[in-house]
């Protein structure tokens, strides 16, 4: 089995990754921090906060309370802008018993300390992703709604490829309408503490605990949405805040349609090539059904094989590659190989990306982040090597074996 | 490829049981025909000698061992059976080899050249039941639902039905053929001639016992109550196909094999969408323009490009001297 997501420990690094005030103190061993951090390559790469207690063997036998009390004083004194540790304790020291709690306690660093339990047996990457979020529960302080209409948004974070842009292409479309008072991907301990100034939250595929704990809590209202990927995706997003908040998008959803008739015209003819080819869909949850909707209905390509990352892997995939080929992949950088092998075109739209970079923000949402997604396809199916074994491989190796 | 018959083969005893192959111009997955063909052939014992002209020029040189060339184009095949005796089976139209039928006609006029058409047919027999359980099957499950088939064609129209109801077993209710208006000025036809087409196309649906109203040029409003009747909208490219609300069933999905299982692999991936319909183009981006109803994708406004179209029909394709 080769799995596509990765476990817990992964899970909680993520959520608490985009909180750019805090440093995550993992307690584990140093392939979780190498792993981890390695998977967040396209993302802000210039702004580490991140360490390990570095677990070794003699750690296993005599249990980790010195390594994580080292590493709780270093992080205090060196990081010394950020307000919130948050130490997530992996496989080691639960196997072997640790008391975080108690360890934490007798620390006595003078930053906040949250501690996440998200031993990587102990649950899949979805599982750690949704106990950190609820982590995030305990700082949010009560406050009035802001003024004007305002949203949090869960389920998109830093390191998901093009997360940033985004979430930038997000505002952009709110047009000042809504404000975004706190998302995941890019936030500070203040945004988390006003959380609940937000009058709805909105979560994509990631969060919906959270949602429910905020609502008791705070009375705040909750959605789960479709990514909004394509022009009738992002329609469909406002025309819902539209109804939730009483906000007009009138305006904004003409614009959105007239550019969209734009990128139309410009694409015609790599979108009449593309129409109804089969592809492949292998996203995470905050993804899929959106990606689904878009590839399908907007680009018009027949989905042959669609799943969530984490209810399939690489071997079920391979087995469904040599049963029908299709012409696109759109998944994560794990499908690399694949891609490579039956030669057909990766677009990469999923968590873990580590051989692609962002660096201009386009994002896929949006207009702009609709024709980059375009862009992204017909690159990637113009730059595929077909035939690297010239042709007829099949044949001649067939004819020269005879001979 | 002439001049390699003249310039490089040389004479050789022909073997009885040997074929060279033309590797050029198979299509879209040529490799995978091409094996098929091998494959099936060493089952009947009959070896390819050359695969033409995609070996070296030792190779090239023995090409007339083999006692039957198969091949694309007919030029160079005519020559080398002028100057080594080596008559050709030409493979000019792949619709005329489609299907179970087809195939089989493909196996038995090469076995029939070569002399064993017995054996031939003994090994095209033990192949067909390996699938037939399959295939039947499908055909069972193609029954069950209307198709419609929306196409711009009118003289391979016959080819395509053909494929479609008795190939594949799809029960075709409407074909809706949209015409280019240009075209019989276009391609020079006078009346007689169009009218020959339509009394063929006629022909054909008797010959296949089909039951299909066949609807030409009509309305938007005809074709969407066509598309409503129906489960399935068999159609190329066009997107605007879309707009019917109804799952489509792509053409593409449709290629020339030389193998049952091949078919057979065809007829699989158009069951998967039947059995896993989806509505794709319900909000499709190519439906953001107004395409020409003819020459879809130029846009219907698109003046210079519908004015490139005419200046290379004028310059090039029509052109008579």
């Amino acid at each position: 089995m080769k799995p596509l997501t990765s476990c817990a420990l992964f899970g909680a690094t993520r959520v608490f990754a985009g909180i750019k005030d805090a440093i995550i103190l993992q307690h584990s061993v140093a392939g979780c921090n190498y792993g981890s951090l390695n998977f967040r390559y396209p993302s802000n790469m210039g702004d580490i906060r991140q360490a390990s207690t570095i677990a070794y063997e003699n750690n296993v036998i005599r249990g980790g309370a010195d390594i994580l009390t080292k590493g709780l004083v270093n992080a205090d004194e060196l990081y010394a802008q950020v307000k919130i540790i948050f130490v997530i304790s992996g496989c080691i020291p639960n196997m072997i018993g640790d008391d975080v709690a108690s360890i934490i306690e007798d620390s006595q660093v003078s930053k906040k300390v949250i501690h996440v339990n998200a031993p990587g047996y102990g649950g899949t990457m979805e599982e750690g992703t949704e106990t950190a979020l609820l982590a995030l529960a305990d700082l949010v302080k009560p406050h009035e709604k802001s003024s004007g209409p305002s949203i949090n948004i869960l389920g998109i974070f830093t390191d998901d490829p093009e997360a940033m842009g985004d979430i930038l292409a997000l505002e952009e479309a709110l047009n000042k309408k809504v404000k975004i008072n706190f998302n995941t991907c890019m936030s500070c301990i203040e945004d988390v503490e006003h959380i609940s100034r937000a009058h709805l939250n909105i979560y994509f595929g990631y969060g919906e605990a959270l949602a429910q704990v905020l609502q008791r809590k705070f009375g705040t209202d909750y959605l789960v949405c479709d990514y909004p990927y394509g022009i009738h995706g992002m329609e469909n997003f406002l025309n819902l805040l539209a109804e939730k908040l009483n906000v007009d998008f009138t305006e904004e959803i003409a614009e959105l349609n007239a550019q969209g008739e734009a990128i139309a015209r410009l694409s015609v003819d790599y979108l009449q090539n593309i129409y109804q080819l089969p592809a492949f869909l292998i996203v995470d949850k905050a993804r899929f059904s959106g990606l689904k909707k878009f590839v399908t209905e907007e680009l018009g390509m027949y989905l042959s094989f669609a799943k969530t990352n984490d209810t399939t892997d690489v071997d079920e995939i391979k087995n469904a590659l040599n049963n029908s080929l299709p012409a696109l992949l759109c998944g994560s950088s794990f499908l690399a190989d694949l891609s490579r092998e039956y030669q057909v075109p990766l677009v990469r739209l999923t968590y873990p990306v580590t051989d692609e970079v962002s660096i201009t923000r386009t994002g896929f949402l949006g207009v702009r982040g609709t024709a980059h997604f375009l862009e992204k396809v017909i690159n990637a199916s113009l730059q595929m090597t077909y035939k690297k074994d010239s042709l007829f491989p099949k044949m001649r190796k067939e004819c020269s074996d005879e001979d | 490829m002439e001049a390699l018959v003249e310039l490089v083969m040389e004479p050789q005893k022909v073997e009885p049981l040997s074929v060279n192959i033309e590797s050029f111009i198979w299509g879209f997955g040529g490799d995978d025909k091409l094996v098929a063909i091998k494959e099936t052939l060493a089952k009947c014992g009959i070896k390819v000698n050359v695969l033409l002209p995609a070996c070296d020029m030792e190779h090239i040189k023995l090409a007339p061992k083999a006692a039957l060339n198969i091949v694309r184009r007919k030029k160079w095949a005519v020559k080398m059976e002028a100057k080594f005796g080596t008559p050709y089976l030409h493979i000019m139209d792949m619709m005329e080899w489609h299907g179970f039928d087809g195939i089989t006609d493909f196996y038995l006029q090469i076995g029939k050249a070569l002399g064993i058409e017995d054996k031939v047919q003994k090994v095209l027999a033990g192949e067909e039941k390996l699938v037939s359980e399959k295939y039947q099957s499908l055909r069972i499950k193609f029954q069950t639902k209307k198709f419609c088939l929306f196409t711009g064609m009118l003289a391979g129209l016959p080819d395509l039905m053909k494929a479609l109801e008795i190939d594949y077993g799809f029960p075709l209710h409407k074909i809706c053929i949209t015409l280019n208006p240009g075209f019989q000025k276009e391609c020079g036809l006078d009346d007689k001639f169009m009218q020959l087409l339509y009394a063929k196309l006629e022909e054909a649906k008797k010959y296949m016992g089909s039951s299909a109203d066949i609807l030409l040029n009509p309305s938007g409003a005809e074709m969407q109550a066509v598309a409503e009747a129906c489960d399935f909208v068999i159609t190329g490219g066009d997107s605007d196909k879309s707009k019917f609300g109804r799952p489509i069933l792509p053409l593409y999905l449709d290629s020339s094999v030389f193998s049952y299982a091949g078919f057979v692999k065809n007829m699989e991936g158009f069951a998967a969408i039947i059995d896993n319909p989806t509505l794709t183009g319900k909000h499709l981006l190519l439906n953001r323009l107004t395409f020409d109803k003819v020459f879809f994708p130029l846009e219907a406004e698109d003046h210079n490009t519908h004015a490139s179209r005419e200046m290379y029909a004028r310059m090039w394709r029509k052109r008579r001297k």
